[in-house]
């Protein structure tokens, strides 16, 4: 038995430059997020920092995604640790909450990883609900 | 500058959960420098109460405030309405900040979110590390600028220890041996004679043991 895809509320944390060009590239091919899962754009993964991330959460997001650039292809050189770094740090803040580490995931793509993006996405559920999904 | 840590976040809930509104108040001095308790670090630890209070099923108003320096009164003055209508405030200052809230306006219920650790200075982006002890007596002047009170882990005054090796602490070898730094020092500027003098047992009477410290300048009481 398969279980459905998890469609509650969603924020996809991500740089302009990966996730958001694979996100038009996505668009050209008619494929696009999915209706629960919205969108925040930056312009650099080193201005993502911990209150973006609870922030979303704050705004009804049950789960979010963090995405920057792949190691070596940040325009900025170093967005991608410090998105990373600070992911952490949120992580930080959300487990002495209460908030199961599952629910914040941070990821690193490229522009042509929109299908590795769309799975991430649908990845993004808890752990006994992937257990049944995988089985 | 006063360097401080934001306690964990389950103490901080520990003092909060009872209390119906909290007034965040941050600081943008020396706590905001070393990130621990700005405006930035203020939203941050606001947003973690809100999630926590919708997590537990609690209606909790969380309110967020920064001074520029909470340490001095007339810059908590336009804190008087906010602190009135918040059944507690959670101050992100130094334990001085806190305690000069609690003194200006006396029914205010004032609790620190942070820990104040020491005088220090940043070192590298996110790394602070003592400097000074406020010890009331500052001899830098002989020890070639490297204060042997405070980074010496001993606090020897005629050091170095049998411990210091390579340079480092036995204390903590990750720590310079401050009569390393000291030696280093003195030879760079040519004072390396100052060893030769004994230094006497410190007269810690300006430090803590006389009690609480006050500087009075008569000059400038009105």
């Amino acid at each position: 038995m398969t279980q459905g895809p998890d469609t509650s509320p969603m924020v996809l944390i991500g740089c302009q430059r990966s996730a958001g060009a694979a996100l038009e590239r996505l668009a050209v091919e008619g494929r696009a997020l999915p209706e629960h899962v919205e969108w925040r754009s930056v312009s650099c993964g080193g201005s993502i920092d911990e209150l973006m991330i609870l922030e979303a959460f704050e705004s009804g997001a049950e789960r979010v995604l963090v995405v920057s650039c792949a190691a070596g292809a940040c325009r900025s050189v170093v967005g991608g640790e410090r998105a990373k770094a600070r992911t952490e740090a949120a992580r930080s803040v959300l487990q002495e909450i209460g908030f199961e580490e599952w629910r914040l995931r941070y990821e690193t793509m490229a522009p042509n990883m929109g299908v590795d993006l769309l799975r991430w996405i649908d990845e993004l559920k808890a752990p006994a609900e992937q257990s049944v999904g995988d089985a | 500058m006063i360097v401080a840590e934001r306690k964990p976040i389950p103490e901080i809930l520990d003092m909060v959960r009872h209390a119906a509104s909290v007034a965040v108040v941050g600081c943008d001095t020396c706590v905001a420098i070393c990130m621990a308790g700005g405006t930035k670090e203020v939203a941050v630890l606001s947003a973690a109460l809100r999630l926590a209070a919708k997590r537990e099923g609690r209606e909790q108003l969380i309110t967020e405030a920064c001074v520029e320096r909470q340490c001095e009164e007339e810059f908590n003055e336009p804190l008087v309405d906010l602190l009135a209508t918040h059944e507690l405030v959670l101050s992100m200052a130094c334990g001085v900040g806190v305690q000069t809230l609690a003194e200006q306006y006396p029914s205010a219920i004032v609790y620190p979110a942070l820990n104040t650790r020491f005088m220090g200075r940043p070192e590298e982006l996110g790394t602070w590390s003592e400097r000074c002890l406020g010890c009331g007596n500052c001899v830098l002047h002989k020890f070639g600028g490297v204060c042997p009170i405070t980074r010496c882990s001993k606090n020897l005054l005629n050091g170095p220890c049998g411990g210091s090796e390579d340079g480092k602490c036995e204390v903590d070898p990750d720590l310079p041996c401050a009569w390393q730094l000291i030696y280093d020092r003195l030879a760079a500027i040519g004072q390396l004679e100052r060893l030769w003098e004994v230094e006497p047992p410190k007269d810690w009477t300006t430090s803590r043991d006389g009690g609480p410290r006050k500087v009075v300048r008569e000059d400038i009481v009105p």
